[in-house]
């Protein structure tokens, strides 16, 4: 393996080397023209004055593991809207949504032509901007951003913030929930079956779905489990507790409370009594069969394993229309138990943002085509809807046209909706939605994101992204530490009480305390400058 | 000065004849070796891996960062040793046996039998093994412990069995691959010799120990030496696939190479990765100069150079 790694990285180097200049020269050599023009939307009419080529966009497209039958005609749709307005194009690269940060930071590292790069981070921090600003992968955008920016601007409003490093931007991030709030989604059947229903507006804790467990362990018996765990990534404790994970890891660093108590103090996760508590309730269900013995080994995820009827319930995000996803794969009606009201932070509401990478050879034409998927626009012409739900007629049919881009709309023929997550491209809360969510579902949004507004709930250090550069030898070193000890005392399959105070020594042993430290202090001098 | 010339143009098929050898050499072991500057610089794309600044050493600080560090360069080490000992052991004895096999199908179809397991990936050998110790639905704890009245083991959090899990599953893949290269230098052999032998009254057993095993003596040293430079190498996959990368495991699945997977996966650190990679190929170089400097010390022909 690290024999093909060092040939990659070979052959990687010899195009960086040549490149890496020319992406420099291009840069300046690009038409300049736009540069002069104040406004996105009348500029863009003055580019098609210029009779210079269209220039290629190569934007990323996440999906999860296949590529759509319709991608041609996709692109071929948004480039007869785009062409006329920018004089451009695009090229969408599908990529794996996992292999997506190693594809990326690979390509860049080897001075390939992206224009568009995505930063997936899920809503969990699966990947960060400051991966590839510590390696000077990506443009700083604010020139940019001020000059043709203005749409995007008006969609995002303040959560712009969370693209940024410093006084830096280096990504716009798409319009997306504001926050999260966390649910036990359970089978209404089965829970039908043994009487239960979720009490209305009553927040439950760890304790009180331990009934609703002991009752499907009755009623079911050996080989249900009624806790669906992904168990091989890193544990739920988010799912129970609010924090703040400062746009990184968990392991960096975490504001308990997720800092809407006015708490201030940068902690390691694993030491907090909460994690603890997490813990020992985790091992009760554990060992009371509650949990797939087999949890940490069984790589299939939730879905398949909820498919396979032996288990109640999961745990996971919570958000209007959020489960419908699932319901629809499962064929059975869900409901959900609220674990945690939603709430607000660095981490939830960048679900995906997007780069322009150091090898673009015309950003500025890019930075049009950003500001294009932001604007609000009839449907036929609205480019973010092509790119989160495809082409009508092929990918989904409409069911009822609402006003903009806003539309209900049932599966089409094409496969465009099964493999492209639909909420990563400019304003992800106008694009259509799909049966059975009704017309309704956009002003639930609308409110949801309100609520989290009017109550406050939105964390102090919101926009905050730690940058782990400093203490990169650290954070490599309790990385490692973590993945080994987080799934084995977070599901439960060990005692906590025995293997936590090792698994707290190993951490420091890695240099945890550094990384606090450092991240205490960005965020110390963040504060200060906000 | 004429003689030597003529020598040398002797050689010159022989030349030609390497030479797509030398060329994949050049390209596939030389070129890369430029990548090691990666590993003493701090990356920045912008300005290429010449351009970016030098870091010292301090990418490798992050390989000696735990404690667990020991542990891991232990089973590195160990692991492979162990590999290459009963691995050697077994593969001599399996071509020995395989030769002794009379009927020329039945021949090949054992060394089909046999090689069959290497060609498969440790993907699918990690689910064949899942399906074996799952703890609910596995067959070792479904149809071998509980009709025999014993309980349900947590084979995957349970460490003291691992090692043998490994090694068994190392061997069941590897065993016909090692194999073929010692069955085939038997095969070479001469039949003069063990005709002559068998004449003299000799036994199957003393042809093996007086014949075969001094002949392919050589071709086990060089097997040997060639596997010690990889000796903090491991197979990645056996360590990470097999166990599901599964915490509670690690103290005795942990090589080096699944430390640096599960330490720069998320943030794809290339600079660290070359790190590991030099790391790995200087010690891996440190050995094979110290075996080969023992095997001329005792049998200057073996040595390899």
């Amino acid at each position: 393996m690290k024999k093909k790694a060092l040939a990659l990285l070979f052959a990687a180097s010899l195009l960086a080397g040549t490149l890496a200049g020319c992406g420099k020269s291009d840069g300046s050599a690009a038409p300049a023209q736009p540069a002069a023009e104040e406004g996105a939307k009348e500029e863009a009419g003055a580019v098609v004055a210029d009779n210079s080529e269209a220039y290629n966009i190569e934007m990323q497209i996440v999906t999860w593991g296949g590529n759509p039958d319709e991608i041609d005609q996709v692109e071929a749709a948004i480039n007869a809207i785009i062409e006329p307005e920018i004089n451009a194009t695009v090229t969408l690269i599908p990529i794996a949504a996992w292999d997506l940060a190693n594809e990326t930071s690979r390509a860049l590292a080897a001075g390939e032509k992206l224009d568009l790069a995505c930063v997936f981070t899920f809503g969990q921090a699966m990947d960060s901007i400051s991966n590839y600003t510590s390696k000077n992968m990506f443009r700083p955008l604010n020139d940019l951003y001020a000059a043709y920016g203005s749409d995007i601007d008006a969609a995002l409003g303040e959560r712009i913030n969370l693209g940024y490093i410093e006084d830096t931007l280096y990504a716009v991030p798409c319009v997306f929930n504001y926050g999260n709030g966390t649910s036990f989604t359970a089978r209404k059947d089965y829970l039908d079956q043994m009487g239960i229903a979720p009490e209305e507006g009553k927040q439950y804790t760890m304790e009180d779905l331990t009934p609703i467990f002991e009752a499907y362990k009755q009623e079911f018996g050996a080989g249900h489990y009624a806790l669906s765990l992904y168990g091989t990534a890193t544990d739920g404790f988010h799912q129970f507790y609010e924090i703040d994970a400062l746009g990184g890891q968990e392991s960096n660093g975490i504001l308990m409370n997720a800092g809407l108590d006015g708490q201030n103090t940068v902690v390691d996760l694993f030491e907090t009594d909460e994690y603890m508590e997490y813990c020992k309730q985790m091992r009760e269900w554990y060992q009371a069969g509650y949990i797939n013995p087999d949890v940490t080994t069984v790589s299939d995820d939730v879905t398949s394993q909820m498919k396979s009827g032996n288990y109640l319930g999961t745990i996971g995000s919570s958000q209007p229309g959020g489960s419908i996803g699932l319901a629809n794969n499962l064929g059975v009606e869900l409901v959900e138990f609220p674990l945690v009201e939603a709430y607000a932070s660095t981490t939830y509401a960048s679900e995906a943002l997007w780069a322009i990478p150091n090898t673009c050879e015309n950003p500025e034409r890019v930075m049009q085509f950003l500001n294009i998927l932001y604007q609000d626009r009839d449907l036929e012409n609205d480019v973010d809807s092509l790119l989160s739900d495809g082409l009508a007629g092929v990918s989904y049919e409409v069911v009822e046209q609402l006003d903009g881009s806003k539309a209900i709309v049932k599966a089409g023929t094409g496969t465009w909706s099964q493999w492209v997550p639909n909420d990563l491209y400019g304003n992800s809360l106008t694009v259509p939605k799909f049966q059975p969510n009704e017309a309704s579902i956009y002003d639930e949004i609308e409110a949801f994101n309100q609520k989290i507004v009017d109550d406050g709930r939105i964390t102090k250090a919101f926009g905050y992204v730690f940058n782990p550069e400093n203490v990169s030898t650290q954070a490599a070193a309790v990385a490692s530490v973590a993945t080994q000890y987080r799934s084995i005392v977070g599901y439960g399959t060990v005692d906590p009480e025995e293997v936590m105070p090792e698994f707290i020594q190993a951490l420091k042993d890695a240099g945890i305390d550094d990384i606090i430290a450092e991240n205490q202090k960005q965020l110390d001098a963040w504060y200060a400058a906000h | 000065m004429p003689k030597r010339k003529i020598r040398w143009k002797n050689y010159i098929p022989f030349y030609i004849m390497a030479l797509p050898g030398i060329i994949y050499m050049i390209c596939n072991n030389y070129m890369p070796m430029f990548g090691i500057v990666l590993a003493f610089k701090k990356l920045d794309v912008t300005k290429g891996i010449l351009g970016s600044p030098w870091a010292g050493f301090k990418n490798f600080e992050f390989l000696f960062k735990t404690k667990a560090t020991i542990g891991i360069i232990r089973n590195t080490v160990l692991y492979n040793l162990l590999f290459l000992l009963l691995g050697t052991a077994l593969a001599v004895a399996l071509a020995i046996l395989l030769n002794e096999v009379k009927s020329k199908n039945m021949g090949k179809l054992y060394q089909s039998l046999i090689l069959i397991p290497y060609l498969m990936s440790w993907v699918i050998a990690s689910y064949l093994v899942y399906a074996f110790l799952a703890q609910d639905i596995g067959i070792v704890n479904n149809s071998i412990l509980k009709p025999l009245g014993k309980e349900a083991v947590s084979w995957y959090s349970e460490k003291k069995y691992w090692p043998y899990i490994l090694t068994f599953a190392y061997m069941w893949k590897n065993m016909g691959y090692m194999m073929i290269i010692y069955y085939s230098s038997i095969v070479g052999l001469s039949a003069d010799y063990f005709e002559a032998a068998s004449l003299d009254g000799a036994t199957k057993w003393q042809q093996i120990r007086m014949i075969t095993l001094p002949l392919i003596k050589g071709t086990i040293i060089t097997m040997v030496i060639l596997n010690l430079g990889r000796i903090v190498t491991s197979d990645f996959s056996l360590f990470y696939q097999i166990p599901k990368n599964n915490g509670a495991l690690y103290s005795v699945t942990q090589t080096l190479d699944v430390y640096v997977y599960n330490a720069l996966m998320k943030n794809s650190d290339f600079a660290m990765s070359s790190a590991a990679s030099v790391f790995q190929s200087i010690v891996g170089f440190i050995f094979v100069l110290i075996t080969n400097a023992i095997v001329r010390k005792y049998n200057e022909e073996s040595a390899l150079f």
